[in-house]
């Protein structure tokens, strides 16, 4: 596994939270092995790109953690995740960590990486399928809940 | 929305759908609309790059993606929706939103598509674009497919 | 006599805040070790007076409201809000703000080329591009254009107003 496809964007989820909404994210260290379908924590965005090489990354997370971050960073407060701000937060959080992310490995890794816009959902017992790709995740808490990022690269071995 | 945008992805779901032997396959309703929600089971989602950026959602009940599955697997039942068939949802959506992208590079439009995501779930919100989603019913004789199409243009 | 002091602030999304220090002036006196952020919100307080209202130039509604709340709060007033290029360029011949905060990646007409139309409209603009996210070549052809000030995202109270002074 090459780390430097992988561990930007875990760095880049902690300290882009940190930075807009001041919630402190622990434990986004490790990397596992990702099944082909997920089950959504509450709320996920998803930006996908395309370039040398096509991928997606998904972050997902509790709605707990989804409202705090809205309440923090737009000064109001959110009853559910499905109100149009909260959704448009939590994508609006995915394109700038993937933003950071993806400019470092065009910048280091010479890519030529081109972003989607972020597709954000909520709703029951959401199941992400990304058939045929091999993805990896890693895990990170915080005190209003957990979030997640899962990472997929297409072709040749990650 | 320019029009000119949006037919590629009618006529080349149409195309695809023809190929697997479905038939009577006209559009419905058309509506604009800034969040998604789909009260079907299944979502395939599609991301654009290039001179036109965005994404494309294909819709529809999990009865209607067997059907599709099926017909694509040359009319093998399919009692439900595992893996494979997720792989072949996958894939039927690469392939309408791939023709789709040729149909505007012969227009002189060059785009890139990105990799497909199902999603499975009931009540489900999505917003797929920054700007307004142009939402479009496709009937068919394999059920409804509900395209959202969301292009930055 | 020689005295020693240490001041040490903390803004956030959710409280915002100045600090203002009044200082005498003193014949020998001199400052050593002051921290950058006090000589640039002094420099803000100075020359906040020539920009007073903004443009918000950006396709989500996110970053709108997160610059509008910051903006308010330090007393600057936001006079527009455009989605995409197109708007930022008609919204800037009726509103002639005194700054433009502009994205980037817009749909419709981008932020780079809607810049270039107010400038060629008006070169004294004051625009600000957002989320040039390090890319190289947008920051160069943006240089081109003869704009010199970015915002990289996510920004935070402190470094918005940086940049209002820093545009000055």
């Amino acid at each position: 596994m090459d780390e430097k496809l992988y561990k930007p964007f875990c760095i880049s989820v902690g300290e882009i939270i940190k930075e807009m909404s001041d919630i402190d994210v622990v434990g986004m260290d490790s990397l596992e092995e990702e099944r082909h379908e997920l089950t959504s924590m509450g709320v996920s965005s998803i930006i996908t790109f395309a370039g040398a090489r096509k991928g997606r990354l998904l972050l997902d997370m509790e709605p707990g953690l989804a409202l705090s971050m809205a309440g923090a960073v737009l000064g109001e407060e959110y009853g559910d995740v499905k109100d149009p701000m909260v959704l448009s937060l939590v994508a609006e959080v995915n394109n700038i960590i993937s933003g950071n992310a993806i400019t470092g490995i065009n910048n280091e890794l010479l890519m030529d990486l081109r972003l989607a816009p972020p597709v954000v959902f909520a709703g029951r017992d959401v199941v992400i399928s990304i058939p045929r790709l091999r993805s990896l995740s890693s895990w990170g808490e915080t005190e209003y809940g957990r979030i997640r990022i899962n990472i997929a690269w297409e072709g040749g071995g990650s | 929305m320019d029009i000119k945008y949006i037919l590629p992805f009618l006529e080349a779901l149409k195309g695809v759908l023809e190929q697997f032997g479905a038939v009577d396959i006209r559009r419905g309703d058309m509506a604009r609309n800034d969040l998604m929600y789909v009260d079907t089971d299944i979502t395939a989602v599609v991301g654009m790059v290039g001179q036109v950026r965005g994404n494309i959602a294909y819709s529809m009940a999990e009865d209607t993606a067997k059907k599709i599955v099926s017909a694509m697997m040359m009319g093998m039942p399919v009692e439900e929706l595992d893996e494979m068939g997720r792989s072949a949802l996958g894939e039927f959506s690469n392939m309408v939103t791939g023709n789709a992208s040729t149909l505007l590079s012969n227009s002189g439009v060059q785009v890139d598509i990105t990799p497909p995501s199902i999603i499975f779930g009931k009540d489900v919100y999505f917003i797929i674009s920054s700007v307004e989603t142009l939402k479009i019913d496709m009937e068919t004789s394999l059920g409804k497919v509900e395209v959202n199409i969301g292009l930055e243009i | 006599m020689v005295g020693y002091g240490r001041i040490k602030c903390k803004s956030t999304f959710s409280n915002p805040f100045f600090w203002q220090i009044g200082l005498k002036k003193c014949n020998n006196c001199y400052f050593n070790d002051v921290k950058m952020e006090l000589r640039e919100l002094k420099t803000v307080v100075e020359k906040k007076s020539t920009i007073k209202r903004i443009l918000l130039v950006d396709d989500s509604p996110i970053i709108h409201k997160l610059l509008r709340r910051t903006l308010e709060a330090h007393g600057y007033e936001v006079c527009g809000d455009a989605k995409n290029g197109r708007e930022a360029v008609s919204m800037y011949q009726s509103l002639k703000p005194d700054l433009v905060f502009m994205d980037i990646t817009m749909p419709v007409m981008d932020g780079l080329e809607a810049s270039g139309e107010i400038l060629k409209m008006d070169p004294q603009a004051r625009i600000i591009m957002l989320s040039a996210m390090g890319d190289e070549q947008i920051v160069n052809r943006a240089k081109e254009l003869g704009i010199d000030n970015f915002l990289k995202k996510p920004f935070n109270d402190y470094k918005i107003i940086s940049a209002i002074s820093g545009i000055v």
